[in-house]
């Protein structure tokens, strides 16, 4: 009995051994997968699903009187309808318009922030400005909105001192809101943290001593800045300009609360049309050619991250 | 180092001793009072230094002992809390860095990443507006003196470390500076490159005759590169000499401590004739010869400092000699240019360093062989000497 066990016990382990190490590099493997696996079915599957189903939608028939609302087909009539209309290609440029002025706006600051922050030498001014910056992108989008309202009104803050101050008179207040300044205003509040973030990340990386070399070799403070700083700054701020410019397109909340009727972008069309009028494939139109644009400009701002003169350079210092 | 290299250096040493009392002129660099606080900290202070015309000074010290700090106050990256910085005998204290005309070597090489070679070597012509048919000419002529013609229109991520510090190099010397800072130029390369780039830096340096410092913690690198070392601690000068002196003749304790290797003493003089004085160190178990008179009093106490090259093996110990001692061999490690030992002496409880030169055919005495070892009264230097006024 014992001798039996013994040799059953022996011939379990001769197996089992085998297979559980197999098993657990098996598992080794699978782990990665494991790990990604619950993201990667929500992006995948139901995100990029619901974006595909968007995409052929646009290619559907409108039917107003219909029972199904759009009826399978494949048309370009609304990518055409877009395109060629004048006033949705003025829905176009306004949005176009906002985002660039808001990257501008934000570039400057959002440089001269970052760059400020990343050449400090003392440890506490930096982690200061990280904190005013990190605090402000964590408050709700809409809470930043409607402090803005509380600000930008005609008895907001921003009017009650000009006039306190004597600057304009009580019966000229400046009107903010349901104006482009709102958006303006709003829009690069909310956007500047990323900008400043990204910027920061990438200008971190340029050596202090390249400006330090470049004054020993006589370029005073104006000339460092542009010979070397700059365009050591340029995938810096090409990546921070590229984020911002896109999120600025899809801008949404912003222009709806803090603009008037002509500062509407894209996205508030987009939602009208989803949910007023009820014209699915023109809506889904709308939407892809806003994700083409943003695409485009991803695409072509890699090229010039690559390029051999700015990227590459610039990781091997 | 080697014989004929130290002797070497002595002549050069002596011979710009010589001319260096007959010229009154300004230096190309002096130093006065110059000091660096950042807040209670206090990065260097008082640094006097007068460098000649076209010497090679290095700047020798731990992490942290100001060396650094000092060179770029001389650059002018550093405002300086107090004291004057003199190039060519003008007083450039309050001048901005890119007024000064230094040229400067970065530990990073610092090269602009998105230059060529070419561009990076030319960019202080182009801010002094040479013309560009100079500044071609003048840019080949650099090139070719760090060995990179060909190379012009590479960018310097595409060129190894060394190349990159020959460029950087070409660039700070291309403005033809007063003088020529290095911040650690070598301390990124591997320990080959390392020992190649020295020769060549040394090579340019003589070439161009350019009044250089030079920055290092290396003491092997200050001792084969310098006309003279300036070894700091704590913000401060411990020694300025030549590197011969430096470590023959260390003043202080922390040079003695910080140049090569060396066995230490404590003691208390004995007795003293015109030319040696007796030492007891070691709580009285051990009385050593030392060379060394002067302001040696008995009872006085006193430092020194034996090198291990120093100390001999018995067949190599002449009588009569004095400092001989019996001792076990406690570890040995072979080098194969030398064999190092760990030697403790009977009865005295001290362990001493011994270092032998290698010899064709010789093998490293065994752990545990009792020998008998001795050094002459002139290897002792002493250290920490009361100043004479």
């Amino acid at each position: 009995m014992i001798c039996l066990s013994g040799f059953l016990m022996d011939l379990q382990e001769s197996k089992a051994v085998p297979i559980q190490r197999s098993l657990r590099r098996r598992l080794k493997k699978l782990t990665p997968l494991g790990l990604l696996g619950p993201t990667f079915f929500f992006i995948i599957l139901i995100y990029t699903g619901a974006l595909i189903s968007l995409f052929v939608f646009s290619f559907y028939r409108y039917m107003p009187s219909g029972e199904t609302i759009m009826e399978r087909a494949f048309i370009l009539d609304h990518y055409i309808r877009f395109l060629s209309d004048p006033y949705y290609l003025n829905i176009l440029w306004t949005t176009t318009k906002f985002s660039l002025i808001i990257t501008g706006i934000t570039l400057l600051m959002g440089y001269t922030i970052s760059y400020t922050m990343v050449r400090s030498e003392s440890r506490s001014f930096k982690r200061l400005i990280l904190m005013v910056v990190l605090i402000s992108s964590l408050v709700a989008v809409l809470a930043r909105i409607y402090s803005w309202m509380i600000i930008l009104g005609e008895e907001g803050l921003l009017n009650n001192s000009l006039v306190l101050l004597g600057i304009i008179s009580n019966a000229r207040r400046i009107q903010f809101l349901g104006k482009s300044y709102g958006v303006v205003i709003g829009l690069s509040h909310i956007l500047l943290p990323f900008m400043i973030f990204t910027m920061a990340g990438v200008l971190r990386r340029i050596d202090r001593s390249v400006e330090e070399a470049a004054q020993s070799l006589g370029a005073n403070k104006v000339q460092t800045f542009l010979k070397v700083t700059l365009p050591l700054s340029m995938p810096a701020i090409a990546s921070g300009c590229l984020l911002v410019y896109t999120l600025g397109i899809s801008a949404f909340a912003v222009p709806l609360l803090l603009g008037g009727p002509s500062d509407r972008m894209i996205s508030n069309y987009i939602y009208d049309e989803f949910l007023y009028v009820g014209n699915f494939p023109f809506g889904s139109a709308m939407a892809f050619i806003l994700l083409f644009i943003s695409l485009f400009i991803i695409l072509g701002q890699f090229k010039v991250l690559q390029s051999k003169k700015l990227g590459g350079k610039l990781d091997a210092s | 180092m080697k014989a004929q290299e130290r002797e070497a250096l002595i002549t050069h040493q002596d011979s710009e001793e010589i001319v260096n009392e007959k010229s009154g002129e300004a230096s190309d660099l002096e130093l006065r009072d110059l000091s660096k606080h950042f807040g209670s900290f206090v990065a260097a202070s008082h640094i006097n230094l007068r460098v000649r015309k076209g010497e090679f000074l290095s700047l020798l010290g731990p992490s942290g002992c100001g060396k650094t700090t000092t060179l770029r106050m001389i650059a002018g990256f550093v405002d300086p809390t107090d004291g004057q910085v003199l190039i060519k005998g003008k007083d450039v204290s309050d001048t901005p860095s890119y007024k000064r005309n230094v040229g400067m070597c970065f530990q990073s090489y610092a090269l602009f990443p998105h230059l060529t070679v070419e561009d990076n070597v030319a960019f202080g012509l182009k801010l002094r507006k040479v013309s560009k048919e100079q500044i071609k000419e003048k840019v080949e002529r650099s090139l070719e003196l760090v060995k990179l013609k060909g190379k012009n229109l590479r960018y310097p991520s595409e060129l190894s470390g060394g190349e990159q510090q020959r460029v950087s190099l070409a660039r700070a010397l291309i403005i033809e500076p007063d003088v020529l800072l290095l911040d650690e130029p070598l301390s990124n390369l591997d320990a080959k490159l390392r020992a190649e780039m020295r020769i060549e830096l040394k090579r340019i340096q003589e070439t161009v005759g350019i009044t250089s410092i030079f920055v290092t913690h290396d003491q092997e690198e200050a001792l084969v590169l310098s006309d003279r070392i300036v070894v700091m601690n704590k913000g401060a000068i411990e020694q300025i000499g030549t590197p011969t002196t430096i470590y023959e003749n260390p003043e202080t304790e922390f040079v003695a401590h910080f140049i090569g290797e060396g066995n230490f003493f404590d003691g208390i003089v004995k007795g003293s004739n015109e030319a040696e004085t007796e030492v007891e160190v070691e709580k009285g178990r051990m009385r050593i010869t030392v060379a060394q008179t002067g302001s040696l009093s008995v009872g006085a106490r006193v430092k020194f400092v034996v090198r291990p090259e120093y100390i001999h093996f018995a067949p190599q110990c002449e009588s009569p000699v004095k400092n001989v001692f019996k001792g076990t061999i406690r570890f040995a490690s072979y080098i194969g240019s030398v064999c190092n030992y760990v030697c403790s002496l009977d009865g005295i409880e001290k362990d001493v360093l011994v270092s032998v030169q290698g010899e064709p055919g010789q093998r490293p005495i065994t752990e545990g062989t009792t020998v008998s070892l001795c050094w002459t009264p002139k290897s002792c230097t002493v250290f920490d000497l009361p100043r004479l006024p």
